[in-house]
């Protein structure tokens, strides 16, 4: 990581590059996911000549413990680029779980929780208590729910009765 | 009507009011969050114990974001407006202040609150005044779960046991009076209504709230001290109101002293 930035430094930064930066500052609860495939990164705005950086993030959960860990994380990972970076919280376009990137779903099954099925404009509830959750262990579908709540606001804890193993749900929202 | 983008375009006569309605929110999750994160590591389940913490903090979450709003619209910080008020100045309704109880009590009292809460929420997120309007389509999306989390409590204790539904009746009929205080108007709600901040009045709002809560406990037999006229719910208990004007009770000063401690020891530290 400290290749990457240090070449583009002595460049004209272009956006795609601090993209690419934050693929390397992960989610402080799920550590396999990076924030740009958390999908909380909103908007980037390079101001070259002031040698500044603004990035506006969205928080997954409104009460997000971890929101002032990823500002800190995710301006420590810009200076290498100016000397100025600014992150700002917005909720101008709320988080939902629909903008977790494809990658982000992968790793999600590969760390034992189920990633959540899509959303849309839809209600909510009806997906967690109503549809079956696949399990992402075995992918079987005879599972239950067993508690809504998880150990993070964005996780809920099912059961798999085909192969035995409890897994975390992550929940629509 | 006119929209409010943030809280620099709010005129100087709105700013008032608008903070005092933002503060009854946000003092309502914050309080009842306090209480409910008591019962972290003492619920009757194991479950129970994540959900309550789970759910404490989403609705601690809550109040920071309307917290930072009158923050905005005051030129204060949300740290000095939950911690450095005195008790008469905290707007939250008397439920949410009582002490935790026990369980039945816990479920009876979440049960009024998220029922009146979506119904305000609902109305809210029309609102003229932006920051609020947004804060809320996230807010809405969390309580889902809350709302879920209360009525399959209500449902469980109500159609468990004698002693089950005992102690849930009993916690209802106790807490009846204060639930009718959920939509005690505001001192200037003629006004923040004109300005479309309010999109509902408080009275129309509560007979909304009325109108999913009646039916339900009527289903499940529980204490229900409304009269229904043709197109009005008329309550046969007098509420306790007051909390929306800065009365509390006993408990909350108890919880105050509690929950400032530390940031009374030095208001200027830094975290």
């Amino acid at each position: 990581m400290s290749e990457i930035i240090a070449q583009s430094s002595s460049d004209s930064l272009n956006e795609q590059q601090v993209w690419e930066a934050l693929q390397h500052v992960p989610d402080p609860e799920l550590p396999a996911i990076s924030v740009v495939d958390m999908g909380i990164i909103r908007q980037i705005e390079i101001d070259a000549a002031h040698s500044s950086i603004r990035i506006v993030i969205t928080p997954t959960f409104a009460g997000c413990p971890a929101l002032s860990q990823i500002r800190e994380q995710i301006k420590q990972c810009l200076l290498a680029f100016v000397s100025d970076v600014e992150v700002v919280v917005s909720m101008q376009q709320p988080w939902t779980s629909d903008m977790l990137s494809e990658g982000a779903r992968q790793k999600l099954k590969g760390v034992g929780i189920a990633p959540p099925p899509h959303v849309g404009r839809g209600p909510l509830l009806p997906m967690l208590t109503q549809q079956a959750l696949t399990c992402p262990y075995c992918g079987s579908q005879q599972t239950a729910l067993e508690n809504p709540f998880g150990p993070t606001p964005c996780r809920a804890i099912a059961y798999c009765t085909h192969c035995h193993q409890p897994f975390e749900q992550f929940k629509p929202i | 009507m006119e929209e409010f983008t943030d809280a620099s375009m709010v005129p100087l006569d709105l700013k008032q009011p608008l903070s005092n309605l933002l503060l009854s929110l946000a003092d309502d999750e914050f309080i009842l969050g306090y209480w409910d994160s008591e019962w972290t590591g003492v619920a009757p389940t194991l479950e129970e114990d994540v959900a309550c913490s789970s759910i404490a903090q989403d609705e601690i979450g809550h109040a920071r974001l309307f917290y930072q709003e009158v923050a905005a619209l005051t030129n204060s910080t949300p740290d000095q407006i939950a911690y450095n008020r005195k008790t008469s100045e905290y707007r939250q309704v008397q439920l949410v202040e009582r002490h935790r109880g026990n369980w039945a009590f816990t479920c009876a009292r979440r049960i009024f609150y998220e029922a009146a809460d979506q119904v305000r929420l609902d109305s809210l997120r029309n609102s003229t005044y932006l920051p609020l309007a947004q804060a809320i389509s996230k807010i809405q999306r969390e309580e889902v779960y809350h709302q879920m989390h209360s009525n399959a409590w209500l449902q469980r204790l109500a159609t468990g046991t004698p002693e089950s539904y005992q102690l849930l009746s009993e916690a209802l009929q106790q807490l009846w009076p204060d639930a009718l205080a959920l939509f005690e108007p505001f001192p200037a709600e003629d006004i923040l209504q004109t300005a479309g901040i309010l999109p509902d009045p408080s009275a129309t709002l509560e007979q909304r709230w009325l109108g999913t809560i009646v039916p339900l406990f009527e289903r499940l037999q529980l204490p229900l001290p409304i009269q229904k006229t043709t197109d009005l719910f008329q309550p046969t208990v007098v509420a306790r109101l007051g909390g929306r004007q800065g009365q509390h009770t006993a408990d909350f000063t108890e919880l105050w002293d509690q929950m400032t401690m530390v940031y009374r020891l030095d208001p200027q530290a830094s975290w």
